[in-house]
């Protein structure tokens, strides 16, 4: 997916979200335009929709569902290996509790640890358009274009807004 | 004087300055690291000896079946309870003085629990069994007992470990993109590794963040659980002086003042060697010291809580532990613990001038350390010299084994830590650098003042 990805580096936010403006005023959608930053800047700053995320669904799902896990691997246990006694009930609750607690807090970590990565999609070892220049606080402003010749355009636009350097990749 | 945050240079002079540590290896680090690891492997071979000797190495007999061991283990979960739940506390409460301490309290929270864990292992004397605390219906038709507090330890240490690494790489996947940007070779595959392929687009940093509160608000009980399940080691059995419900909430807030005290000094450590003394200010102390003075007071106040009860009701069986630790054989101990928990720590830390003089700050914080383990030690010994019949009573003295041993996870603790330290930057970069987009300058009648805009 990275074939006609231009890219443009800015000394700071205010030319970034100035490219962002003239990719979008040179008619390319917002979902093709993506700014790649050091640090996070509200999507606010960029004029850009906000970007969605699904952790809060994942976590309490996953929580539950190691809740579950624990609760089997317990009263599972306790039921393959009973051990009746009078007055003692085969699984005990309290002690059930502690496990099944931990348990569904180990798996909303895990989870959402895992969905977070999938999220982000990294790992990334494909060559995808980045600049070096991003780790020492510049920004990048990026956009998918679906053919050469919106390439150029979005490179007129970026230079009209003052980039710094632009290159194409793919 | 007033205490500001610190005015922070521009982005390529922070990362030159941060990941300074991380290109240049002083003498003195080498020196630093070979007596760690010594240490750490004599305990090594203490631990060894003990193997193939058997437990009457040790001090402990009956009836001190526990003794210097499971001190040194309740200690370390208390000193690793405290950075992930301190740096995700002040995370969720926003606070932005925060940014340049979370790291190095999340990593001191991974290292003093794998120095912990290790304990439950020390323990059982035959380490090569302790395959039988894995859940796995085996040949033996063993299960686990899930009714057993040291099954509940092994869960909720599992979580912990597992909870804390996630949160201590995750948050730093864009500070290992910056050291691979600024390297070269073999280096920067390493750091490519790491970095997992990060260019911080605008969705890997949403995503980023939204993990960051979910963790930090799943770790949060999840840190409490733990070390609240150490004292139901104590809590749930019968021995006078263990069998009170006031040991969950005290031996978190123990765990939390210790964890705070060792943050402080590593950052006192880690500003002086790594020279972060333009990011880590006195500014910082001066707030760490302020949670150390609550969680004192709060310790104090649950201790006394514990005491009262305790000393009031003049029940034979903890009369006589009373007796031991306040006139007895550990009354040096209780009262250096006392001077060191309260005495001299609350009158001092009240004061501004203390708290922000780091070498006062570093000395003190060392003797919080000392009494806090003196206080483990009093929790597990003295409830036991004088447990079961009179003719069974002795004191426990503890043996250069178990010397070595209470040596081996200091050691070992500060091997990972130095290591850790040449690998990782000890400061999030990315989290300060993000202050200066947050920090601005506001104007209010002829004044300026600075202002934080919300930008999180």
């Amino acid at each position: 997916m990275t074939s006609n990805v231009v890219l443009g580096v800015f000394p700071d936010v205010a030319g970034a979200a100035q490219g962002v403006q003239s990719l979008l005023a040179a008619s390319f959608p917002a979902h093709s335009i993506d700014v790649l930053s050091g640090v996070p800047y509200p999507d606010e700053a960029f004029g850009l929709p906000p970007q969605q995320s699904n952790l809060t669904k994942i976590a309490p799902v996953a929580w539950i569902i190691g809740a579950i896990c624990g609760f089997t691997l317990v009263a599972g246990s306790a039921w393959l290996s009973r051990l009746p006694l009078a007055a003692k009930p085969i699984v005990a609750l309290p002690a059930a509790g502690v496990i099944t607690y931990e348990l569904a807090m180990l798996f909303g970590v895990v989870v959402t640890a895992f969905f977070t990565l999938r999220e982000m999609r990294l790992p990334d070892w494909r060559k995808s358009p980045y600049h070096y220049r991003v780790a020492e606080g510049w920004l990048a402003v990026t956009v998918q274009c679906r053919d050469a010749m919106a390439a150029t355009g979005a490179i007129a636009a970026l230079k009209s807004a003052g980039a710094e350097e632009v290159t194409r990749h793919g | 004087m007033k205490l500001h945050p610190p005015e922070l240079p521009a982005d390529e002079q922070i990362n030159r300055d941060v990941l300074m540590p991380l290109f240049t290896i002083s003498w003195r680090w080498w020196v630093m690291l070979t007596l760690a690891a010594l240490g750490f492997l004599l305990g090594l071979a203490a631990w060894c000896y003990m193997m193939s000797t058997g437990m009457w190495v040790t001090g402990i007999h009956r009836p001190v079946m526990w003794g210097v061991l499971i001190a040194n283990y309740v200690f370390w979960v208390g000193l690793s309870n405290s950075g992930t739940l301190f740096s995700a506390m002040l995370r969720l409460a926003g606070a932005t003085w925060r940014r340049p301490i979370t790291r190095a309290a999340e990593a001191m929270t991974v290292f003093a629990l794998l120095m912990a864990a290790q304990f439950p292992l020390i323990h059982l004397g035959r380490t090569w069994f302790f395959y039988y605390m894995i859940p796995y219906a085996n040949q033996r038709g063993l299960w686990w007992n899930y009714a057993s507090p040291l099954t509940w330890d092994l869960t909720a240490i599992m979580s912990y470990l597992t909870g804390s690494l996630v949160y201590l790489y995750l948050p730093a996947v864009p500070d290992f993109a910056i050291v691979r940007d600024h390297c070269r070779g073999l280096r920067r595959k390493l750091y490519g590794i790491l970095a997992l392929g990060w260019r911080g687009t605008r969705q890997q940093w949403h995503s980023l963040n939204s993990c960051i509160v979910i963790l930090a608000i799943l770790l949060l009980p999840v840190a409490v659980s733990m070390h609240t399940i150490v004292s139901w080691d104590f809590g749930v059995s019968l021995t006078p002086g263990w069998h009170t419900s006031i040991f969950g909430p005290y031996f978190v807030v123990g765990a939390i003042y210790s964890g705070i005290a060792l943050v402080i000094t590593l950052l006192v450590v880690i500003r002086r060697v790594c020279k972060f003394e333009k990011y880590i200010t006195p500014y910082h102390f001066d707030k760490l010291a302020k949670v150390l003075l609550v969680a004192a007071l709060v310790w104090f106040y649950l201790w006394f809580a514990d005491y009262i009860t305790a000393w009031y009701g003049k029940l034979p069986e903890e009369k006589v532990i009373m007796d031991i630790k306040n006139a007895g054989p550990y009354f040096w101990l209780q009262l250096t613990m006392m001077l060191g928990n309260t005495i001299v720590a609350i009158p001092l830390l009240c004061f501004r001038k203390f708290r922000t003089n780091l070498w006062a700050l570093f000395a003190l914080t060392i003797f919080i350390n000392i009494a806090m383990w003196i206080e483990r030690f009093l929790i597990v010994v003295p409830s036991l010299v004088q447990k079961g019949p009179s003719y069974s009573w002795s004191i426990y003295q503890a043996t250069w084994v178990e010397w070595l041993l209470t040596l081996y996870p200091f050691a070992g603790f500060c091997m990972f830590y130095l290591l850790f330290a040449k690998l990782a930057p000890l400061i999030g970069i990315w989290e300060i650098r993000e202050d200066k987009v947050a920090y601005t300058t506001k104007k209010l009648g002829v004044g300026e003042f600075s202002a934080i805009a919300q930008v999180e």
